[in-house]
Formats: C-alpha cells, structure tokens, sequence
C-alpha cells in the first residue's frame, strides 16, 4: 500500500506534516476551557470578596473618585453603573443601590460560571457587570481586571461550559471534541503568546531591565511588602540575571510553548515567576489570574483527535484484522474517532 | 470548511488583529469616525484593546495620598483612605493615587486634577463631619539605584502635589506643588 503512495503523499503524512495538521485542524476537547472557566471565576470571586466594605468608596457616584470625575474620559456606548442608577431611578429605590445590586449580580454571575450553571447566561452577566464596575470605578482597576475582562469575553464565545459543569450533567451541551474548542483553545494560545511577547519586547525597550534596577525597583517599591529585599543591592548580578530571566521567558513565549519539552520548561518558568510577583510584590490576584491563563492555555492536555485510542476490550483476533482489512482508515482520522468516543465516555 | 465554521475563523481573526494592535498602542482614536468609535468599544468590551507593558519599559514609583484634616477651632489630625485590612481594598485605593499621578495625567490635566482632589476632600469631608478644611498631599516612594543604596542613600517618601482644600470650596495652591 505504501509503494503505490506519491512522494507527495508520504511527505504529507510526515509526523511534522501530522503534527501541523492536528494543531489546525484536529477537534480537540473542551477540557481545557473549561479548567479556565473554574479557574477564572474562582479568583475572580475571592478578589470580589476582599472588595467587600469598599463598594461605594470604589465605585459609588459620590466614592473615592466620584462619576463627574471621570465622565468625560468613558468611552461611549460602554455599560457603567450611570445607566443602571437611571434605570432604577423610577422605582424609588435607595440612593447608591446600584452599586451592591450591580456586585451581588456579578458574584452570582461568578458563582454560576464557576459551576457552569447556564454558562454562556451567566458569563454574559459576568461581563456586563464587571464591564460596568470596571467603567465606574476606573481609576482603581489594575492589571487583573483587564485579564478578567479578556477571560470573561472568552467565556461568552467559547465551550467553556462543555465539560465539568452542570450544564454538561444536566445533558445540555456535549461533552466531545469540538471545532468551537479547538477555536477557543488556540484563540486563548495566541493570545497569551501576544501578552507575554509585547510585555517582553516592551520591558526590553528600557535600559532598566537590561542592567538589574528593574527587579531591583520592583521589590524595593514594596515597601509594606512580606519580604525585606534589601540585601539584593549588595548582589546586582543577580538582579541583572532575574532581569534577563524575566525577558527571555516573557519575549521568547513564540519559541518555547510549541513543543512539548521547551512548553514544560517555560510553564514552570512562568508559573515561578508569577509565584514571585505574589510572594514579594503582594500582586497574589494578578499571579493567580496569569497562572489560570498560561496553564488553561499550555497546562492542560487538549486531548485532541491525535491522541492515541485506550487498549480496546478483547476482541477475537481474525475478527479485528477482518474489520481492519475490510474499511481502512487513514491512521490520523481512525485515532481522531476512537479519542472522540473515549472522550465522551469518559466526560 | 463549512460555511459557519469559516465565519467563525473570521470573527476570530479579526478579534486576534485587535489584540495585537491594542498590544501595540495602535488602535484608532475614537475621534477618526464611526468606524473607529466601533473598534475602540469593541476593544474595551472584549478587553482586546489592552496594553501589556506591565512594569515596562522601566518600573515607576509607587504614589500615595495622605490628608490633614483642620476643624473651626484650629486643631489638626492625619487621615489616609487608603487604609483597609483587606489586601485588595488596598491595592485598588492606592491605585487611584498611581492612576493619576504615576501616569502624568495628573501633571498634564491641572483642571481635572482638581476636580480629583476635591473628590478626595468630599470622601474625607463626609467622614469628618467637624472638619472643615483639609489639605491633601501626594508622595511618590524614591527608591534610589542599587549602587547609590549600596553608598548609604535610602528610600523615602518625596512630596509632588499638595492642594488645600475648604469645606464647599477649593484652593488648588499652585504655587504648593513640586
């Protein structure tokens, strides 16, 4: 069978070929989204809670910041807290009620997603009510809240309800392999790959992350943070090495997350680094959403159709060379079938 | 490729161009057009239009806001609104001072810092009924270089705004600020 192949063919059928060819195209299961979804919405929900007590300072008309502040700087057509306060306006209701009622339905929302309870519903509402929050208290969003933005967004679009959620218990989505999930997973590769390489080409822009003062900078402008870290002063090699460290595994994410060996390597790199930023810099929610990032987009295995099919129960052997001999199958399409049926037995 | 599977790699396509020109700084301003108004509020809606240059390309100085509060009889106490238990209450008080003043906004807007300062005064007022005038002062935390800490120099707190603020008015004090 091989002989009468063209060159072409062979070629095409190459592991490198193959590996191509799954990565673009093979469906893969929606394991990994929804890991992202159960991950997102977990620190999400225990960053909302540490804002409990600081609603009305943070986002209220008359806060910290009052809306008058900031209202020339809001981009049109963006839901803010001003459009639920005037929605509420007729029904009499208590001044400021739309702060808490507009948090108790973002924590619902959280709460709902987390369990993947009507998921894309309820991670719409997530999205809207974190829009609205975000918009109305602009001033106090940090980096966490523009990847919670970005997650939630994601969360709408893609299957991330199909796996380890009520929805997939109570058999209103599938749980097998899809085109959608192969789409959301790739979508969420491409776009870590973009945060990590602009942060790297942008911190590599600025002498300071060349000679050590970045790092340096960084945990000495803590200065109520868990660990005193003066004494890296007297070793400014070793803030110019963590410098250098953080460069390579931020601008050069393109290189090393495609194979498997440089990904594994990267992932812990990455994962130690944003352990770093939490433990000495206190960022513990911006850490926790990064890592929820970076090990749904590289951590968890896709499971795609390339995956090799379990040991099949014992069939009499002339039986399975018959069925064999009778329908063949090119090899990547037969593994893609068997991985499909495996996975929806086993999710 | 069916047809709804081909729109979908589209939709994503052009979500993946927003991404990287908001990585790049480089979507179009809101005033180029109606067009460009629908890039900029998809941008903000789907997060796409984020910028990651997170500490980089050098890593500022942290900022805080501290107040001193003055009632009708002349006497005079400390208070900050940044002081809270909870480790992100925290992080997102004291990140209204750096939004202001650690990206230039504040020096750049002098109208609009005002109207900020006043905003402060309004929550310290309101928790400080007998008050009735406050002054309200922004520090920025000076980390010197490694090789000058090596030499003796230490960090501290450098004042860069100060505004006196009465209870239903303003004095923003230009002359006061650093």
């Amino acid at each position: 069978m091989m002989t009468s192949e063209s060159p072409t063919l062979q070629k095409a059928h190459s592991p490198l070929v193959q590996s191509l060819r799954r990565f673009w195209s093979a469906p893969v299961s929606p394991r990994p989204l929804a890991w992202f979804r159960v991950g997102l919405a977990s620190v999400l929900l225990v960053q909302a809670f540490g804002q409990v007590g600081h609603l009305d300072g943070l986002y209220g008309c008359h806060g910290i910041v009052a809306w008058s502040v900031m209202s020339e700087q809001l981009p049109s057509g963006v839901p803010n807290l001003a459009w639920l306060e005037t929605a509420l306006r007729p029904l009499g209701l208590p001044a400021g009620f739309e702060v808490p009622l507009a948090f108790a339905l973002y924590i619902g929302a959280l709460i709902g997603l987390l369990l993947g309870y009507r998921t894309r519903m309820t991670a719409l509402l997530a999205l809207l009510t974190h829009t609205a929050l975000m918009m109305s208290g602009e001033m106090s969003m940090y980096g966490v809240d523009r990847f919670a933005q970005i997650g939630l967004f994601y969360c709408v679009w893609f299957p991330v309800g199909c796996a380890l959620s009520f929805d997939k218990v109570a058999g209103r989505v599938s749980g097998v392999t899809s085109f959608e999930a192969w789409l959301g997973l790739r979508m969420l590769q491409m776009h870590v790959c973009v945060v990590y390489f602009a942060s790297g080409v942008e911190k590599a822009l600025g002498e300071q992350w060349w000679n050590g003062e970045a790092i340096w900078r960084a945990v000495m402008m803590m200065h109520d943070g868990l660990i005193d870290c003066s004494w890296l002063a007297s070793v400014p090699r070793l803030a110019q090495i963590l410098c250098w460290m953080t460069l390579l595994l931020e601008a050069g994410v393109i290189l090393f997350v495609w194979h498997p060996i440089t990904r594994k390597l990267w992932l812990l790199g990455i994962i130690g680094m944003h352990l770093g930023i939490g433990l000495v810099m206190n960022l513990w929610t911006f850490s926790a959403t990064m890592i929820v990032f970076d090990v749904a987009a590289f951590g968890v295995r896709p499971r795609t159709g390339s995956r090799k099919a379990p040991t099949a129960p014992s069939v009499p052997a002339h039986v399975a060379t018959s069925r064999e001999t009778e329908r063949p199958v090119r090899p990547y399409l037969q593994a893609s079938r068997s991985a499909r049926v495996a996975e929806s037995s086993e999710l | 490729m069916s047809f709804r599977r081909s729109i979908w790699v589209l939709c994503a396509t052009g979500h993946f161009v927003v991404v990287i020109c908001g990585a790049c700084s480089s979507l179009p301003d809101s005033n180029r057009g109606p067009a460009a108004q629908t890039v900029r509020w998809y941008a903000t809606m789907s997060g796409a239009g984020t910028n990651y240059g997170f500490f980089a390309p050098s890593v500022g100085a942290t900022h805080r806001a501290r107040f001193v509060l003055r009632d009708a009889m002349g006497s005079t106490w400390p208070d900050v609104f940044d002081q809270t238990n909870s480790p992100e209450a925290r992080l997102r008080l004291t990140g209204i001072v750096e939004a202001a003043f650690m990206t230039g906004d504040a020096q750049q807007l002098p109208e609009w810092r005002k109207r900020l300062a006043k905003s402060w005064a309004a929550t310290l007022f309101a928790r400080h009924p007998n008050a009735v005038s406050l002054t309200a002062v922004v520090e920025f935390y000076d980390v010197p270089t490694m090789a000058e800490y090596r030499d003796g120099s230490r960090t501290s707190w450098q004042e860069v705004y100060r505004a006196e603020v009465q209870r239903h008015s303003s004095t923003d004090q230009a002359g006061s600020e650093k």
